[in-house]
């Protein structure tokens, strides 16, 4: 049972997010800042980490970075509210247009889901980060 | 009257008056005492040879000694006279005068010792010639008429008066016509070059005169005339080339604050699309949670469904407007599909542009690829969607948008309007408004101009539109007729396989 924290500053996304991923079945877990997550995954680690990139404080490409730095097994997907080209469906090659989404892929997330995105895409790529 | 005065004409006649009040009299006075003087002293010479003579006859003829003889002699002399202009003869001899007997008495006592021509009032001029005789005191006495020399005098003096009023009258007239004579080219002069100096520079300075200084002044001012035109020509080219310039500033400067506006729009369009994502993104996913819990079969689930579509929706325009303001990351021109990116800013026409519009697309999948600026070709076809939507947005009308390939080649009509053949992607936006009044269809592209009221629109859309096809290396044409609609078409070279640049990703 593939374990997920979430991160990201809005309750209702949060709220959201794990409404979905625990009906999924995954074991969930949420936080609402940066450095939040990175005790939690301390005590706690996770398989896949979902962060929001753009929050007040340590913003998510900041916490990505430490995350990779302590983590470097955990998978990290950023989700983000700045859009781009294109549908809602994951695309792992969507263009980048973003400057910080360019920095998140920098930073080394391993996939990029761009807001609003429906809980199907969520899934397949939580599952597909844990599949191999 | 001192107006009058100060014209040539006056003036030459004022002086020549002067000159002749001066000359005229003298002239006269000169005359008449050459001619007086030489009258007098011929008269004189005259009369003394006259005189001279008779002494000499008298001396020499022993005449004195005999008083009858004498008085004899004096008779003769009378009567000699009568057919000369002597008038008067005695013969003194001592103390005692002789006298012709034919004389008149009255004439006794008219002797007079003065000797002057002409001043005694009697017209005669009297003279004394001593007689040389031995033994005798004896002096002649005569006395001449001077009558008719004066008589003579006095014609010469009206003659003169009258040759020298002729010559005044004749030169003043003829000082009249020269006056006129000079003042004609004058005037014409002085008309031409007020002709000139109000701004008909046509006008040659025509004067008709052999005077040289008149046909040199004609030919210099002449040639003022055209230094002037050459001043003012290069005046009004500079002044021309000003006020281009200033009105390029200000377009620039128009721009300039336009992207500016542009720039803080985009930012915040950012900060309003991140916002509505969030929110967007629990919408979403509790529509789906609620789904899932719903029964296939209730009736709730076609409500929850189409939220969820209309969701989506609201994320897509909420993309299109961030995409559409803001900057690329990397800026440039990428070969690019121009079906797709037409496809996408068509999500936020569809969104901006009431119900009353009727929005019909044919959009060719397989149409070319050209390389562009994204953003500037979905800010182009805003514009034209945004033109044509104000040509309907009273009545409401229908929005046409087409997307083709064409190949312009040597025989199309466009080569006139300056397309280099080849293959083209062309944008058609057509609008079923009230069509281009074809006075005006030269203008719609110029910067500022509108035809919509005042507050309605820059003016600048249709200029932004042309300057991105033309810096694409492209051209936009305009089919209109008035009262049945417009349809811009946007001709964009199709990108070469050589010039397609690397996409970029990853």
């Amino acid at each position: 049972m593939p374990r997920v924290l979430i991160i990201d500053d809005e309750e209702d996304i949060r709220d959201a997010l794990y409404d979905v991923l625990n009906r999924a079945g995954f074991e969930v877990d949420v936080a609402s800042t940066g450095d939040e997550g990175i005790d939690k995954l301390r005590s706690k680690p996770a398989d896949v980490i979902v962060t929001d990139i753009i929050m007040p404080g340590k913003d998510g490409v900041a916490t990505i970075k430490e995350i990779r730095k302590e983590f470097s097994g955990a998978k990290i997907i950023a989700i983000s509210g700045g859009g781009n080209f294109g549908s809602n469906a994951y695309e792992p090659n969507a263009i980048k247009t973003t400057a910080y989404l360019a920095a998140a892929d920098e930073a080394g997330a391993d996939l990029i889901l761009s807001k609003p995105f429906d809980r199907e895409a969520l899934i397949k790529a939580i599952r597909d980060l844990t599949a191999g | 009257m001192a107006g009058k005065l100060s014209t040539l004409r006056a003036r030459l006649i004022v002086v020549a008056l002067a000159v002749h009040a001066m000359l005229l009299p003298a002239l006269f006075f000169g005359v008449m005492f050459i001619v007086e003087n030489s009258h007098r002293d011929v008269f004189v010479n005259d009369v003394r040879t006259h005189s001279r003579f008779l002494a000499d006859i008298l001396s020499s003829q022993q005449i004195i000694d005999s008083s009858e003889d004498l008085i004899a002699w004096l008779d003769w002399l009378d009567s000699v006279f009568l057919g000369s202009n002597g008038v008067y003869a005695e013969v003194l001899i001592g103390e005692q005068r002789f006298f012709s007997t034919l004389m008149d008495e009255a004439y006794f006592d008219k002797f007079q010792e003065d000797f002057r021509f002409g001043d005694h009032g009697d017209d005669v001029y009297y003279l004394s010639m001593p007689l040389d005789i031995p033994r005798h005191q004896a002096i002649l006495r005569l006395g001449f008429d001077e009558g008719l020399i004066l008589e003579e005098i006095r014609r010469t003096r009206l003659r003169t008066i009258y040759g020298l009023s002729a010559y005044l009258v004749i030169s003043l007239l003829l000082l009249m016509l020269l006056a006129v004579r000079l003042t004609r080219p004058l005037r014409t002069l002085q008309r031409d070059s007020r002709a000139i100096a109000s701004g008909d520079y046509d006008t040659r300075l025509r004067v008709s005169t052999k005077v040289r200084e008149f046909r040199e002044l004609a030919t210099d001012l002449d040639l003022m005339r055209d230094t002037l035109v050459g001043v003012n020509e290069r005046l009004r080219a500079e002044i021309s080339e000003h006020l281009a310039t200033e009105q390029q500033r200000q377009t620039l400067q128009a721009q300039l604050h336009h992207a500016m506006r542009l720039e803080t729009v985009g930012t915040l369009a950012s900060g309003i699309a991140h916002e509505f994502n969030n929110i967007l993104l629990p919408i979403i996913l509790y529509t789906d949670l609620a789904l899932e819990d719903l029964p296939q079969d209730s009736p709730i689930r076609g409500n929850l469904e189409r939220v969820k579509k209309l969701a989506n929706r609201a994320k897509e325009v909420i993309d299109e407007i961030l995409t559409f303001s803001r900057k690329t990351v990397e800026p440039g021109r990428e070969s690019s599909d121009v079906a797709s990116i037409l496809k996408e800013t068509l999500v936020l026409v569809r969104a901006l542009i009431p119900a009353t519009i009727d929005i019909q697309t044919n959009i060719d999948e397989k149409s070319g690829r050209v390389l562009v600026e994204a953003t500037e070709v979905q800010q182009l076809i805003m514009n034209l969607c945004s033109n044509a939507f104000q040509a309907m947005a009273e009545k409401g009308g229908r929005l046409t948008i087409d997307v083709c390939d064409v190949a312009i080649d040597e025989d199309s009509d466009h080569i006139s309007r300056g397309l280099v053949p080849g293959h083209y992607v062309r944008i058609s936006v057509g609008d079923s408004g009230q069509g281009i009044d074809p006075v005006i269809r030269e203008r719609i592209f110029e910067p500022f101009f509108t035809t919509g009221e005042v507050g309605k629109g820059t003016g600048l859309g249709l200029s932004v539109v042309h300057g991105i096809v033309v810096s694409h290396g492209g051209d936009i044409l305009v089919d209109s007729t008035p009262g049945h609609g417009s349809t811009f078409h946007v001709y964009l070279p199709q990108a070469t396989l050589s010039s397609e640049l690397p996409a970029g990703r990853d």
